[in-house]
């Protein structure tokens, strides 16, 4: 039980950890806490879920569910990348030079309209998500792992793999890291920095959509309530994982997954948010900063 | 001197106009969820509340008068209660359908009992709501100890089934319903192997329903709404588990076996069951009213909802005033009423004598009851 306990939790750790990557991207390069990042991956599960139910119902593709899927993945990554660039453009670029307190309440305020928005042009319904994996399951040790689980994990792991390459290894990867160091000096030294922070919202907008499709499959539907839950859980996991730092919200989401999973499992499940935050509260007591935190206060 | 005349005579005849304007119509409150995870039931309430409003109105309305819905948003929660109640006071309302939440009943109906307004509940289960001595709460739906110790009498005596899981989601309802349902089953010989509660709103059970799956139970009753309750059908589904799933009335929707698809096969769910009404006259007119209006089937609460409606309107054509005092009045002394789902009388602390009960299963992707009219 214990093994399958852990796999359960580190399933939710990598939703948890692609959301928490693209928050504390965000928060990197422009000192945003992008709340309505939730929100992208609510449209992201919208869109998907469109696309998936006009794909399985009308039978393009001949019915491959993995075409179905590529495809809607496509489709998703792009909706919520618009998404995620229209509230850049509107709601965090105009008050870039502001106070970091306007931009935060900028931050919640796109997450309520877009979630507002939601209820009245999609409905307050549930949205049944057809399943897109390959069925069945397989044991570890004992443990039961389903293919739709295992293929969450692939397609996390390849995202975030593709993302840390950019980031290291492109020239664009590392003037996107330079803007994140210092706008001033990024923009001195001839780097368009509001393309580069468009950029950012771009390909994390992207990976939130395609997270969206993934757990609206996993989880068989879609709400407009689940950007909310899923942003509150990724923001919880960038805190953990240091603000600012890719590698630390990975690692704070699969904490989360796993402490959720395990406190839930073992100890009590109707006190398991209680003893998550309480866990959370002792690791920052003794580690200000998250778990591979920088000390932030000394560059701002 | 002629010009100040004639500025306080326009001033008296708009003054005139607006009071005459405010007291044209009767207003009817509604209360309930309609925003937050329950928007979708709110929304389906309402629309049962303005349909029996419409055609009230269609008949010429009464006391001379048109009738007017006022819907109020509770959320969902304590506070919004207490907002949408005094909201609705202000605006005059002689009479409330709602909430549906207990967490809300109990705030909102407060609030009322200070003005003396009548408020029907079309949902709210918590025994305590009628035992608090107000006189303006009224109840068409079953009660929590009622619902309770029939599920435990149902899993013990005719499931005949010993180890009970029970979870619940937390809210005033759900864990009631655990609790109750957990001291039936003990009572009569019953054990009680896990008792725990889940989030609402979350999308991920497999850690609780790992855990149950290693403790082995024959039964997994569940307390709360069906958008948790289909989650958990189906992930408990793909873990393999092979209890019987037995849960209450606030998960009996259709869309609880979309979410759960395979995983709902087999699952009991007790309710007030509109299948058990389908043949009565004045269900078949309601149905049929109802399509034509939104071209969509009423759910439950839309049913109980405009069922409210129509006894509240009745009420107040029998108190022939819109003193809400004279109007609680009247409501009491109904007997045998004719409502939409059957007889409506009220006892002397507002619940009605006879909720209908009946236990569902899901077969084929469909409730089918199983056993009607539960006592």
């Amino acid at each position: 039980m214990f093994l399958q306990q852990v796999i359960n939790g580190v399933i939710l750790g990598f939703i948890y950890s692609t959301l928490a990557m693209g928050m504390t991207m965000v928060f990197g390069i422009t000192q945003v806490i992008h709340f309505s990042h939730g929100e992208v991956f609510m449209i992201g599960s919208f869109v998907g879920v469109g696309a998936a139910v006009l794909f399985t119902e009308s039978g393009y593709f001949g019915g491959n569910i993995l075409l179905i899927l590529v495809v809607t993945l496509a489709l998703a990554m792009m909706g919520a990348a618009l998404l995620g660039l229209l509230v850049d453009r509107t709601c965090y670029r105009p008050i870039r030079r502001s106070p970091r307190i306007n931009s935060l309440v900028s931050a919640i305020g796109s997450s309520i309209f877009i979630q507002q928005a939601a209820i009245l042009t999609l409905g307050s319904k549930f949205r049944i998500f057809p399943f897109l994996f390959p069925k069945g399951q397989f044991n570890i040790l004992g443990s039961m792992v389903s293919y739709a689980q295992l293929s969450i994990v692939i397609v996390s792991l390849f995202l975030m793999i593709i993302f840390s390459i950019f980031l290291k290894y492109t020239r664009m990867g590392k003037a996107l890291q330079t803007v994140a160091e210092n706008q001033k000096i990024a923009g001195l030294l001839g780097i368009n920095v509001n393309k580069f922070i468009a950029l950012t919202f771009l390909i994390v907008s992207a990976m939130a959509g395609a997270t969206g499709v993934l757990t609206g499959s996993y989880y068989g539907s879609v709400d407009f309530f689940v950007g909310f839950m899923a942003g509150l859980k990724a923001f919880t996991s960038m805190i953990l994982g240091g603000v600012g730092n890719v590698t630390g919200a990975v690692l704070g989401g699969l904490v989360i997954g796993v402490a959720e999973t395990l406190i839930g499992g073992y100890i009590s499940n109707d006190n398991k948010d209680i003893l998550v935050f309480l866990l959370l509260i002792i690791i920052l007591v003794f580690r200000p900063t998250g778990l591979l935190g920088e000390r932030i206060a000394e560059r701002t | 001197m002629w010009n100040k005349a004639l500025i306080f005579s326009f001033l008296a005849v708009f003054i005139f106009a607006v009071s005459a304007s405010a007291q044209s119509t009767i207003k009817i409150g509604f209360g309930g969820p309609l925003s937050g995870p329950q928007t979708e039931i709110g929304k389906k309430a309402l629309s049962g509340v303005q349909l029996a409003v419409a055609e009230a109105n269609a008949k010429g309305g009464i006391l001379g008068k048109k009738l007017e819905v006022i819907p109020a948003d509770d959320e969902g929660k304590s506070e919004g209660a207490v907002n949408a109640a005094n909201s609705l006071i202000k605006k005059e309302v002689v009479g409330v359908v709602g909430h549906w939440n207990s967490a809300c009943s109990f705030p909102a109906s407060e609030v009322y009992a200070e003005k003396n307004i009548a408020m029907i509940t079309y949902a709210s289960t918590n025994p305590k709501l009628t035992e608090r001595g107000l006189k303006n709460i009224f109840r068409t739906y079953g009660r929590d100890d009622e619902h309770g110790r029939i599920n435990g009498e149902f899993i013990v005596n005719t499931l005949k089934k010993k180890s009970v899981a029970i979870l619940h989601d937390k809210g005033a309802y759900g864990k009631m319903m655990a609790e109750i349902t957990g001291q039936t089953v003990k009572k009569l010989g019953g054990e009680v192997v896990i008792f725990d509660g889940i989030t609402s709103g979350e999308k991920d059970f497999r850690a609780i329903l790992t855990k149950i799956k290693s403790l082995n139970p024959e039964v997994l009753f569940y307390g709360g709404y069906y958008s948790d309750f289909g989650l958990i059908l189906k992930q408990a589904g793909e873990l393999g588990a092979k209890w019987n799933f037995v849960s209450v009335g606030g998960t009996y929707d259709p869309e609880l076996i979309k979410i759960a698809g395979e995983g709902a096969e087999g699952a009991f769910i007790q309710a007030i069951s509109l299948d058990a009404v389908k043949d009565q006259p004045s269900f078949k007119r309601f149905l049929q009213a109802f399509n034509d209006k939104y071209k969509t089937d009423p759910d439950l609460w839309a049913a109980i909802a405009y069922e409210n409606a129509d006894i509240l309107i009745s009420g107040i054509k029998k108190a022939g005033s819109t003193d809400s005092k004279k109007i609680i009045d009247a409501i009491k002394s109904f007997k045998d009423y004719q409502g939409t789902l059957g007889p409506v009388t009220f006892n002397e602390k507002g619940d009605i004598m006879a909720p209908l009960l009946s236990m569902f299963q899901v077969q084929h992707g469909k409730f089918v009851p199983y056993i009607s009219g539960l006592k």
